[in-house]
């Protein structure tokens, strides 16, 4: 099998359809020359056409398997190739067999042709009328020759010979012999010197012995006509034998008369052979004709193949080359040397193949610059403490740094989400949302910078947010950056209140000395000299004075005390072990019910124990004093626990009368109390300590945390070693 | 088909005899009447036949082959058969054909050729009629050579040593 594939594969079935068809065309040509030399070569030609025919097959059937392969493999270019050739096929057959039909036709009327009704008579009668005039000799010989016998057969066999000779010498006969009828030669005589007398054949000795006489134009070998003659002898007493005898005589043709009738004869039987030749004529021709329009035919189909392979060879490329492109290799070049339409089509793709290569690779180098920027835009955005959000003209988010999601307290991503979905999302945001979105409205016209300040409020707290707007060129839309400012205004607040309360330390601590001394002495000098109905009003009056003076120094000592900031002394502590020994020194006193419930007794922070010693105090001291003045009982939870793996928490919760709405969001600032007594300074100083321990503290309703009244301290302090 | 093959002796060697019976058939016939000449080949064949291991194993081979050709003819004008002996280029007229075809089938004293180094126990010689097909008139060869009608060979028939 590879074997032929290899054989068919090659040159070499071309070259040799090609010999074959030259030696076809040389032969048909001599036959074409002379008509009567088909007849010589036609199997020569049949073998040869055959040969050619069953190569050109082969390859005609290689040529329609490989398209079929095509066609099912849904290769590019194979149905536009069957096409294409389905359509020459059919103008080819059509074509061809009307010329077939018509060589057909032309042929029998060529070959009936040569056959003519008159021509046939006239050779007939031409026969006719030479057996007439050799009719006429015959019978005149037959006559002499009768004679002749009659002669021999009166004289005795002694004197036979002589009497060949003389009848021989008389007739003009070319040999006259005596034969017995078994086939013995008795006498001749032959009128050429030297010749052996002819022998009779078989025939003639059985013709003889039914006692018939013969005579017969009779062809020699030379192709000359001579008339041969026997006669039985009649038997007589002269003769003297028994024996039956008969007289064989040959007699000249006349030689003009022998080669006309030579002729006729001749002209009769070719004429008489070719008639009956016609039939095989006509079929070797047809054969001949069937073999040469087959092959032709054949021949045209394979070139249809061929032609219409190569015409859409170049297209086939086209497609593939297309797909490439399809699929991104922009880089596909074809090659052409055409200079045909299809060339120009091939040229026209290879530029456009150029160009669009040209635009890829600006495309991604543009690209690749878009993801550079966009890169460090993001690295930009991600690097800012400031949250930075960009807005569409919908009031969508399009994008939204880290900070930003933390400052405004979503842990989801922004991206996506509308100021309206946004504020629905998370409530305390409103504020932030309903600001924006009212500057948005009002500048749809003509966009402008704006800038505000915003308040939040949740439970973590109260926030403070300062936004800048800008509106985005082009497209449209806002880039509007924040930052949560709270921290600062309370460290700005924090440290006017510091200066204030330093200064009040300073001015109003110094004199109060003074006039608690001279209060004092004013009782101790004056308190003898009076009368005694007086000295129970001085004693009141100074006691007024040293009293509102202690009461003043205790106040300004709260200043001084928040004014001051001293180095901490931080050290790892366990924090249960801290709030139990606080809470030791309140447990005398059973009114007071305090509940202390660690999650863990083993938390440790970094603090300074005894400035967090001093939040403790505090801090339980105002929850018992909010309870006992509302006439509440004392009833104290403190929890820790691990929040968010990086904080320890406390919860302080108590169940006094909780603190009003109004207050809670000011309650860590000087000044900032519910309470007859006090100087409004516990809580700063709460809070104070505990920022400078890097922690955060915040107040909650004890509504929100467990269903009873009363307030909830919640404090963050920063764990020693973070969970991971 | 050949009705006897007969072989004698005489002092310088061997003669053969046949008689051959040619049964044409009219699509034959009609051909010679037609004046196409038709010639006949008689094959003779002498054979040595060949022993191995006391008769174990044996095979033949054709020592010596001939062909007879002789080529029949009708002559209109004279209405005669001509029979042409195409070896010996001899040529016989007869008034029938049957007579030709007796004249052609009548084998007398054919001499066989003489083998020195071969035993005549193991020589044998067959013959076999046919018709020339190649002879024929180019046009009539395709169509003879597919009929059955132009397939006229005889069986071999062997040859009777007397």
């Amino acid at each position: 099998m590879n074997f032929i594939r290899k054989i068919f594969g090659g040159p070499l079935p071309y070259a040799l359809l090609g010999i074959l068809l030259l030696a076809l065309a040389y032969f048909l040509t001599l036959a074409t020359h002379d008509a009567s030399r088909l007849s010589e070569l036609f199997l020569l030609i049949l073998g040869l056409g055959l040969l050619a025919l069953l190569i050109l097959s082969a390859l005609l059937s290689k040529s329609l398997l490989r398209l079929y392969r095509d066609f099912k493999q849904h290769k590019p270019g194979a149905r536009l190739t069957l096409r294409l050739a389905s359509l020459f096929v059919v103008l080819l057959l059509v074509a061809t067999s009307i010329v077939y039909g018509f060589s057909i036709h032309f042929l029998h009327r060529g070959i009936n042709s040569w056959f003519d009704v008159k021509v046939e008579q006239a050779l007939n009668d031409s026969l006719e009328l030479s057996r007439s005039a050799f009719g006429i000799r015959m019978r005149t010989l037959l006559r002499q020759t009768r004679l002749m016998a009659e002669t021999i057969s009166q004289i005795p066999p002694s004197e036979s010979g002589s009497a060949l000779r003389n009848l021989t010498d008389l007739s003009g006969a070319l040999e006259i012999s005596l034969w017995s009828v078994k086939g013995q030669l008795l006498f001749s005589s032959v009128n050429t010197p030297g010749l052996i007398p002819d022998r009779p054949n078989e025939a003639i000795f059985r013709q003889i012995e039914q006692g018939e006489e013969y005579i017969a134009l009779d062809p020699k070998e030379s192709g000359r006509l001579q008339l041969r003659a026997a006669i039985p002898l009649p038997m007589s007493a002269a003769s003297l034998l028994s024996e039956d005898r008969f007289l064989h005589v040959l007699f000249p043709i006349n030689e003009r008369l022998g080669v006309l009738g030579k002729s006729v004869q001749t002209a009769y039987t070719d004429y008489k052979e070719l008639a009956y030749l016609r039939k095989p004529l006509t079929t070797i021709f047809i054969l001949s004709l069937s073999l040469i329009v087959l092959l032709t035919l054949l021949g045209a189909i394979w070139f249809t193949f061929w032609a219409a392979r190569r015409l859409v060879a170049p297209l086939q490329d086209l497609a593939e080359a297309t797909q490439a492109v399809a699929a991104g290799r922009y880089d596909t070049q074809l090659t052409s040397s055409r200079q045909d339409e299809i060339g120009f089509l091939v040229r026209s793709f290879n530029e456009m193949t150029e160009g669009l290569a040209e635009s890829r690779t600006a495309a991604q180098h543009s690209h690749a610059l878009l993801e550079r920027e966009r890169g460090y835009l993001g690295t930009v955005l991600r690097s800012l403490s400031s949250g930075v959000i960009t807005l569409n003209k919908q009031q969508q988010i399009r994008t939204a740094n880290q900070a930003g999601s933390d400052i405004l307290r979503c842990p989801h991503h922004l991206q996506g989400s509308t100021l309206a979905q946004l504020a629905e999302q998370y409530p305390h945001l409103l504020p932030f949302c309903e600001a924006i979105s009212g500057h948005l409205a009002e500048d749809t016209a003509n966009p402008s910078e704006w800038e505000q300040q915003i308040t939040l409020s949740s439970e973590m707290g109260r926030q403070t947010l300062k936004c800048h707007a800008m509106p985005l060129p082009e497209e449209g839309g806002w880039v509007i950056a924040f930052d949560d400012v709270t921290t600062l205004i309370q460290a700005q607040r924090n440290a006017a209140w510091g200066e204030v309360a330093q200064r009040l330390a300073h001015e109003i601590k110094n004199p109060l000395t003074p006039i608690q001394l001279s209060a004092e002495r004013l009782e101790s000098k004056y308190l003898p000299l009076l009368p005694a109905d007086q000295t129970a009003l001085l004693s009141k009056l100074t006691g007024t004075i040293i009293q509102q003076v202690d009461a003043m120094k205790e106040m300004v000592n709260d200043f001084s005390d928040y004014a001051r900031a001293p180095k901490l002394n931080l050290q790892t502590t366990n924090l249960s072990t801290l709030i139990n020994a606080v809470l030791s020194l309140y447990q005398s006193n059973k009114a007071h019910q305090i509940d202390f419930q660690p999650a863990d007794e083993t938390l440790r922070v970094q603090l300074d124990s005894n400035r967090f010693r001093q939040i403790l105090h505090n801090l339980i001291k105002n929850a018992i004093e909010a309870s006992e003045d509302a006439d509440l009982p004392v009833r104290i939870t403190i929890q820790t626990h691990i929040h968010d793996k990086q904080w320890a928490e406390i919860t302080i919760t108590d169940q006094g009368p909780g603190i009003p709405d109004d207050m809670s969001d000011r309650l860590f600032e000087p000044y900032a109390t519910s309470k007859v007594k006090g100087s409004g300074l516990g809580l700063a100083i709460v809070k104070k300590i505990i920022e400078e321990h890097r922690g955060t503290v915040r107040i909650a309703s004890a509504k929100s945390t467990a269903n009873t009244n009363g307030t909830c301290i919640i404090i963050h302090l920063p764990l020693e070693s973070p969970i991971s | 088909m050949i009705n006897s093959a007969e072989i004698y002796r005489i002092k310088q060697g061997y003669l053969l005899d046949a008689e051959i019976n040619y049964q044409l058939n009219p699509r034959v016939k009609e051909a010679i009447a037609n004046g196409i000449s038709v010639t006949f080949i008689n094959t003779i064949e002498l054979r040595q036949k060949h022993t191995f291991l006391e008769g174990l194993l044996s095979w033949t081979t054709t020592r010596w082959q001939t062909e007879l050709r002789h080529e029949i003819r009708y002559l209109a004008l004279s209405q005669q058969f001509t029979l042409r002996d195409l070896n010996q280029l001899k040529q016989s007229n007869f008034i029938s054909l049957q007579a030709a075809l007796s004249a052609m089938g009548s084998l007398d004293s054919f001499k066989l050729p003489i083998l020195p180094d071969a035993d005549i126990q193991h020589l044998s010689v067959r013959l076999r009629s046919s018709i020339d097909l190649l002879a024929l008139p180019a046009p009539m060869q395709p169509g003879a050579f597919v009929s059955a009608k132009w397939h006229l060979t005889s069986p071999w028939r062997e040859a009777e040593w007397l």
